[in-house]
């Protein structure tokens, strides 16, 4: 691309590498003549002016020469400001040496002449190791190498060659010094400055060639090119001077004489030459193609372009002097060639030749779009480069030049270069160690709540007064008294000054005689007349304010205020505000109108006498004016801290943070502690803390300033919940990238993708359940909380399995008796979402215990807390579904309800779901229970428990009164092999203690929905796992529940408790309380048995739920073997399924704790996809894609199963809707 | 303090050009003179290739990621004289739109700050810059070519994080604002370097009224510009090095530099309380320590 422009026929040389800007040295050409036939010469100087757009070059200046130029050359050496000097080649042997700062100065440059040579100098060049040298070649074979510091006396290289010729180029190796190139029409001459004498010619007698130019290879010393000017070999050779006797390529592209030829510095693979054929071209000549690689034909000229010369500063450009009058300066880089109005000089110089000239200048036919080269330069190419990440990451690549050396060296002929490893290192950067380290203990402390240490610590670390109080005030509101304490800061210590207060005011009750004033007889009168408002007044009149008050009192509220009211107007000084705004209630105008200094005191009758909802308000207003009156005295500012912290501002208390937060980290660290603690304190006082305004601002930077070292986590803690724009979207980006959360995009897509999931699949509560406990039911939940149940949940599934700590809770076994808990989990399950549930309970029961019983379970908790009496109430609709439930098909079809009777029994006696058979027995008590409690007697449960097992002896059971002893002895035989630590702790009356805890829990909790989220924690997890565990599991759970339940009823019922206790074991304590109740009234325990059973049901805790975006993927699947099951007619079969659930549960647990690839994930994905098409077939393939992959390791555990189930799947020909 | 914690063997074939992380630092894209690009998930210390993204025919010599909001785009520029727009699509990478509308190699490409819209800076060599903005209504992407905006190509290009980006090539910066007529303007010269600008970088601005500019430059030099108004500029001169100085980077709170230089050592720098630059760590083999602390 043509970018610059000169209108002159000159020889060009560009300004050196070092000299910025670039600038462009012209010197009339010899030989040539304009329409005006002058003969004048002139060195000038143009600067280059990229900048600016468009063709001119700027005319530095112009100095006129007594001679035309065949060559000029620009070199480093010499003038000052390391201009450099310019040298000229003239005809006549002569040379003229300028100085290029002169030069552009407008001054006289010309600093040196020399007519040494003989005939036109045509061959110039400055070495480029010492830039005083220069060579200069011309007729009659004559060399001289020139030093610049003294022009007088050249040396000669050596002798001349023989036939005398004229020297057409000299050009000094760019790697040995002391090597100098020279041509000569014939041949080309190798000199050894050091030897003296040419070293090697080189000739090549195969072609009629006339060289012309030569040009070292600017990296390989051995190395140079010839151009030949003979129009019939227009070409252009490469020779190696070790293998002198031929040249190792011929380029050939030219179609007649190459003029010039010019070799890029900053790329070997470069290389331009031009041609009499008007033809720039850009070869590689280290290109193994035949005849040479033609990057690019840079330009086509209408004349010929008789020099070329490389911008040594910007490898980009080259500059073309040509016939037809212009100096052209190219971009190898490409872009549209703007075409250049050719004014053609000659033409304007002979008016009325207009009609001639047309014929010479043929206008290039079409713009050429674009020249640039088919390979990129080496300059473009960006070796190295760093960048940073979210988080801290630093991402950093390099060109390893050694490696690739090595590589390239190493290489055997014939063979690839070896593989270069081109990594890409991720860093980790932390530039605030200390930051991080501090909020790691910031984090700590918040996190083990010991605050009040803490502060302490912090006081005692800080020699400022003023910190060391702000933090005794922070500690002061982890206080169990924080007013107190802080009336202790402010300087008022209670104790203190009610001592004093109590030495005066013995006293003062001495001065009371008074004399009886004149009027005393008409306040008298007054009052025994009843004229209370008379009286008063009187007494206001006579300054007995005490009695005026004292007779209002009788008056009313209305008198005694306006009584108090006109007393107080009458007074007057800082008491008598104070007793106003005690009596008044009107603090704000204390805050207001007191004297500044004496702020502490207001600060401390706010303290002592303002309401909980008042406080804050109050506190802040103090905290302002002393900031407004900050401008007087900069200590106020601090004051005002303590006042906002008093009332835990945040906004204004970093707003007005003195520490420069946005610039220190230090500061900001200081403020974040402070502002994290105060938010504690304030949480702890019960208020909601709003993060927004300069809070916000602060803790995302804060935030964001962790994360910039790495701490995800962390900083993820400091964002809260708000839903400032700023923080919310810093939120999302640690979650993402923490991988709690997809990114955005994937989030989109799945969001859709969950929403279709939930309408098809909402049907299976036992899923949702189980994943999104809180989501799913949210009704059920916030009703019945039960946390403390829960944990006992967790205990006992495991203790069934006998891989978990089960023993170290105690309470468990408690639960484990608990069993009657199946009854409830339908119960429960229809309040909450009574449709979806129904119908696919059966299958979910099979597949997943946990889920489907889970919620029951939270219903289940909630009648504790709710207390026995209110069973009745929000009981009542339970019931009935419960049993109907029970009743149905479904249940009793599958061994569930056995199974949970037993689940205790089961437990204690053998973890297998094997007794479960001998059950039937005891079903038929439940049933026979529900249908009609009051008929139940101890007796009753005698039955299951006898039915299970006889071999306790426990035939004293029945009776409530038994109480725990005779339990004991019952259960604790199972109890005990199982785990001793277990049965004490259920039967022994101090165990039962221990469960006390647990209960009292469950009335906090009752009210508060927060303790919901233990659910998920543990229930679920059990049971899946638990390969058999379906039915013996949930009846453990439920259990759990009754413990609490006799204890809450204890006070209710004074017979219940013992029973409860005593009993919890048989199958439904619930039942059997009731019965055990009898005095009490049959009507409630029938009420009372009913909400037992729905209570019961054991909650469903996924300890780390599946990740959302993978429901789908469980549910499918569970569902497929579930249908599959129910299809399949033989044991093998459903052998084979239940063998595809345990496979599954590995897969979901992996799923949970995230182990598997995105890969993987994306497959099975897809396979679920495949499944719900009933593409069973597509699935197999993509299961064999999946094993075959490399992460066959991960996943080998649980494919099998999932082959397994396609293959059953698709015999049985079982389809998902 | 700088670790290595992961380190990625690519595979490619040529020499690495650039390698960016997406907007969460889960995914790595890197592009080479293999005429390739190709994504990695670098979740967690892993390096799981995603995918090989050929569509050039020459070597890539930049991409970007865009804002998650629009999808998680990567955008390449090539040698080839292509803009590529790749779309992510079930963990692979589609080509979504092709800019060719340039006459010489793209130099470099750069999203617009989110709050933009979509829009995308090309520079090429060519001398010109695009703007490519996506209207989401019509679907369409929408080119603006400033024309000569450096007469011999433009080396690289980077958005202000307020509503100006910029643009440089040789020794000198442009720094263009969109103003009436949706005609980019250039704001502001600077020049100073006495050689190409091989890379600039705005940094993002975190609550300071203050706009900075990092450029570094073939002649060995790195400049801080800095300035109130985008106007006016001063510049102070970072530090001299040992060679070309071929990128600068800021972190993303915009208080560290990274510069890399042409003899593969990179350092970060950062500016200590009275303001002035310092060498904070050596990135060598990625074995650096913080100095001065």
């Amino acid at each position: 691309m043509k970018v610059k422009d000169i209108e002159r026929t000159a020889n060009v040389a560009w300004s050196p590498k070092n000299q910025h800007p670039i600038q462009l040295a012209a010197g009339t050409a010899a030989q040539q003549l304009d329409a005006s036939f002058s003969t004048s010469a002139a060195i000038e100087m143009y600067s280059l002016n990229l900048t600016e757009p468009g063709p001119d070059m700027q005319l530095i200046s112009s100095q006129a020469s007594d001679h035309r130029f065949h060559k000029i050359i620009w070199g480093s050496f010499g003038g000052d400001q390391s201009k450099g000097t310019i040298i000229g080649g003239c005809d006549g042997g002569l040379i003229q040496i300028y100085s290029a700062s002169k030069l552009s100065k407008g001054e006289d440059a010309l600093i040196g002449k020399q007519e040494k040579h003989t005939g036109p100098v045509h061959a110039l060049d400055f070495n480029s190791f010492q830039a005083n040298l220069f060579a200069t070649g011309a007729g009659d074979s004559e060399i001289f190498i020139w030093d610049l510091n003294n022009t007088n006396t050249p040396m000669s290289p050596g002798a001349k060659c023989q036939p005398l010729e004229d020297i057409l180029s000299v050009s000094w190796n760019k790697q040995v010094q002391h090597i100098l190139a020279s041509t000569f029409p014939s041949k080309c001459v190798i000199w050894d400055l050091r030897k003296n004498e040419p070293i090697i010619k080189l000739t090549d007698t195969v072609s009629r060639i006339r060289w012309k130019v030569v040009a070292w290879h600017p990296e390989v010393a051995t190395q140079l090119c010839l151009a030949s000017e003979e129009d019939h070999s227009p070409i252009i050779q490469l020779w190696d001077l070790r293998f002198a006797t031929s040249p190792l390529k011929t380029l050939e592209n030219h179609q007649r004489g190459v003029l010039s030829l010019a070799w890029c510095a900053d790329d070997s693979d470069l290389l331009v030459s031009c041609g009499k054929d008007s033809r720039i071209l850009c070869w590689n000549p280290n290109s193994n193609q035949p005849n040479g690689e033609v990057l690019s034909e840079v330009a086509r000229t209408n004349q010929w372009s008789f020099d070329i010369v490389w911008c040594p500063k910007n490898p980009a450009l080259i500059a073309c002097p040509n016939f037809d009058g212009h100096i052209a300066v190219y971009s190898l880089m490409g872009g549209k060639t703007q075409q250049f109005q050719t004014t053609n000089k000659i033409a304007d110089s002979f008016p009325g030749m207009d009609g001639y000239v047309q014929a010479p200048v043929p206008q290039p036919s079409t713009v050429t779009v674009s020249a640039d080269l088919t390979k990129p330069p080496k300059w473009l190419k960006k070796p190295v480069g760093a960048s940073f990440g979210f988080g801290g990451q630093l991402i950093t690549f390099e060109n390893d030049k050694t490696a690739i050396a090595q590589a390239v060296q190493n290489v055997q002929p014939g063979e690839p270069v070896a593989k270069i490893h081109r990594t890409v290192q991720i860093s980790q950067v932390i530039t605030e160690p200390e930051l991080v380290k501090k909020s790691v203990e910031l984090e700590k402390a918040l996190e083990y709540g010991n605050f009040i240490e803490y502060c302490l610590n912090k006081a005692d670390q800080t020699d400022d007064q003023h910190t060391k109080y702000i933090w005794h005030f922070l500690k002061a509101n982890f206080e169990q008294n924080p007013r107190v304490e802080l009336l202790n800061l402010v300087g008022y210590r209670i104790e203190d000054i009610n001592s004093k207060l109590s030495q005066y005011v013995g006293k003062e009750l001495q001065n009371n005689v008074d004399g009886l004033a004149d009027d005393f007889s008409n306040m008298n009168r007054a009052l025994l007349l009843n004229n209370v408002e008379a009286a008063v007044e009187l007494c206001l009149k006579a300054k007995r304010f005490a009695d005026a008050l004292i007779i209002a009192t009788t008056g009313g509220p209305d008198l005694l205020a306006r009584t108090q009211h006109k007393y107080l107007d009458q007074t007057e000084g800082y008491i008598a505000s104070l007793i106003t705004a005690i009596v008044s209630e009107d603090w704000g105008s204390i805050i207001n109108d007191c004297d500044i200094s004496s702020w502490k005191e207001a600060l401390a009758a706010i303290l002592t006498h303002a309401s909980d909802e008042d406080l804050p308000a109050l506190c802040q207003q103090l905290g302002t004016r002393l900031e407004a009156e900050s401008k007087t005295d900069p200590k106020r500012a601090k004051d005002a801290q303590l006042c906002y912290i008093c009332s835990g501002n945040f906004d204004k208390l970093v707003a007005s943070w003195s520490g420069d937060a946005a610039h220190s980290t230090r500061d900001l660290q200081d403020l974040v502690e402070l502002v994290a603690f105060l938010q504690r304190a304030v949480e702890r006082q019960g208020r909601q803390v709003q993060i927004s305004g300069a809070l916000a601002d602060l803790l995302s930077h804060y935030a964001s300033l962790l994360a910039s070292q790495g701490s995800l986590a962390t900083a993820l803690t400091y964002l809260g919940s708000t839903q400032n724009e700023k923080v919310a979207s810093l939120r999302d980006r640690l979650h993402v990238a923490l991988g709690q959360k997809p990114s955005y995009a994937q989030e989109i897509r799945q969001q859709n993708r969950r929403s279709s999931q939930r309408q098809s699949f909402s049907n299976y509560p036992s899923t949702n359940a189980f994943n999104q406990p809180q989501g799913q039911y949210p009704v059920a939940a916030p009703q019945f909380n039960a946390p403390p149940v829960v944990q006992f949940n967790t205990g006992l599934p495991n203790s069934g399995m006998g891989t978990q700590p089960w023993q170290t809770q105690p309470g468990p076994p408690a639960s484990g008796f608990g069993q009657p808990g199946r009854t409830f989990s339908p119960a429960p399950v229809q309040p909450v979402a009574p449709p979806p549930s129904q119908p696919p309970r059966p299958t979910s029961v099979g597949s997943s215990h946990g889920g489907a019983s889970g919620l029951p379970s939270r219903k289940y908790l909630l009648d504790p807390s709710v207390s026995s009496n209110q069973y009745g109430i929000s009981r009542n609709p339970i019931p009935p579904q419960p049993v109907s439930n029970f009743q149905s098909p479904a249940y009793s079809s599958n061994p569930y309800v056995p199974s949970s009777f037993n689940a205790a029994p089961v437990n204690a006696f053998a973890p297998n779901p094997v007794p479960l058979v001998p059950n039937p027995t005891p079903v038929a008590p439940n049933t026979s229970f529900n249908a009609a409690p009051p008929a139940a007697d101890p007796n009753f449960q005698l039955n299951p428990v006898t039915s299970m097992a006889s071999a306790y002896g426990n035939p004293a059971h029945p009776a409530g009164s038994v109480g725990q002893s005779s339990v004991d002895r019952a259960n604790q035989p199972p109890v005990n092999s199982f785990t001793p630590g277990a049965s004490s702790g259920w039967n022994d009356p101090p165990l039962l203690s221990k469960q006390v805890r647990p209960q009292v829990k469950p009335e906090l909790q009752a009210a508060d929905p927060i303790t919901h989220p233990l659910y998920g924690a543990a229930p679920a997890q059990p049971f899946p796992t638990n390969g058999y565990g379906d039915m013996s599991a949930p009846p453990n759970q439920p259990y759990n529940a009754a413990p609490v339940y006799p204890q809450n009823q204890p006070q209710m019922f004074q017979a219940a408790p013992a029973a409860a206790a005593g009993y919890g074991q048989p199958f439904n304590p619930g039942n059997f309380n009731q019965n055990a109740v009898p005095g009490m009234g049959q009507a409630q325990q029938h009420v009372t048995q009913q909400n037992v059973r729905p209570e019961t049901p054991p909650p469903p805790k996924p300890v780390a739920p599946i990740p959302e975006e993978h429901i789908h993927m469980k549910t499918v699947f569970d569902e497929l073997r579930n249908q599959c099951s129910y299809v399949a007619a033989n044991p093998q079969t459903k052998r084979k399924l239940d063998d595809v659930g345990r496979k599954l549960e590995m897969l979901y647990d992996m799923l949970r704790e995230n182990k598997l690839s995105p890969n993987t994930l994306a497959l099975l994905h897809q396979m679920v996809q495949l499944i719900q098409n009933g593409d069973y077939t597509g699935g197999l393939h993509l299961h064999t894609q999946l094993v075959s992959g490399s992460d066959f390791a991960q996943i080998g555990c649980f494919m099998p199963g999932l082959k397994v189930l396609l293959q059953c799947a698709l015999q049985l020909q079982v389809y998902l809707r | 303090m700088v670790s290595i914690i992961n380190s990625i063997d690519t595979g490619h074939e040529d020499m690495i050009h650039d390698a960016e992380v997406d907007y969460y630092g889960l995914r790595l894209a890197t592009c080479s003179s293999d005429t390739s690009v190709k994504v990695y998930d670098i979740k967690s210390g892993s390096s799981t290739l995603l995918d090989d993204l050929k569509g050039h025919f020459g070597p890539v010599w930049q991409i970007a990621w865009s804002h998650p909001k629009f999808g998680n785009l990567l955008a390449s520029c090539s040698y080839d004289r292509k803009v590529i727009i790749w779309k992510e699509q079930q963990r692979k990478w589609v080509k979504y739109y092709e800019y060719a509308n340039h006459d010489s190699s793209v130099n470099s490409v750069q999203f617009a700050p989110a709050e933009f819209g979509l829009m995308l800076a090309c520079g090429s060599s060519d001398g010109s810059i695009s703007v490519l903005t996506y209207n989401p209504e019509t679907n369409i992407w929408d080119a603006k070519k400033i024309q000569n905006a450096h007469a011999i190509g433009c080396n690289a290009v980077s958005w202000a994080p307020a509503i100006t980006p910029l643009f440089d090539n040789e020794a000198e910066q442009h720094f263009r604002n969109q103003e009436d007529g949706d005609q980019w303007v250039e704001e502001a010269k600077l020049e100073i370097h006495s050689d190409w600008v091989r890379d600039v970088a705005w940094a993002p601005s975190v609550g300071l009224h203050r706009y900075i500019i990092a450029s570094c430059s073939q002649d060995r030099r790195v400049v801080i510009w800095t300035s109130d108004d985008c106007l006016n500029w001063e510049s102070s001169f970072l530090h001299t090095f040992d060679d070309v100085v071929w990128n600068v980077s800021w972190s993303l709170n915009g208080n560290i530099l990274a510069v890399s230089g042409g003899d593969n050592k990179i350092t970060l720098w950062d500016q200590n309380s009275e303001g002035t630059w310092q060498l904070i760590s050596d990135v060598a083999k990625g074995q650096g320590q913080i100095n001065n602390q």
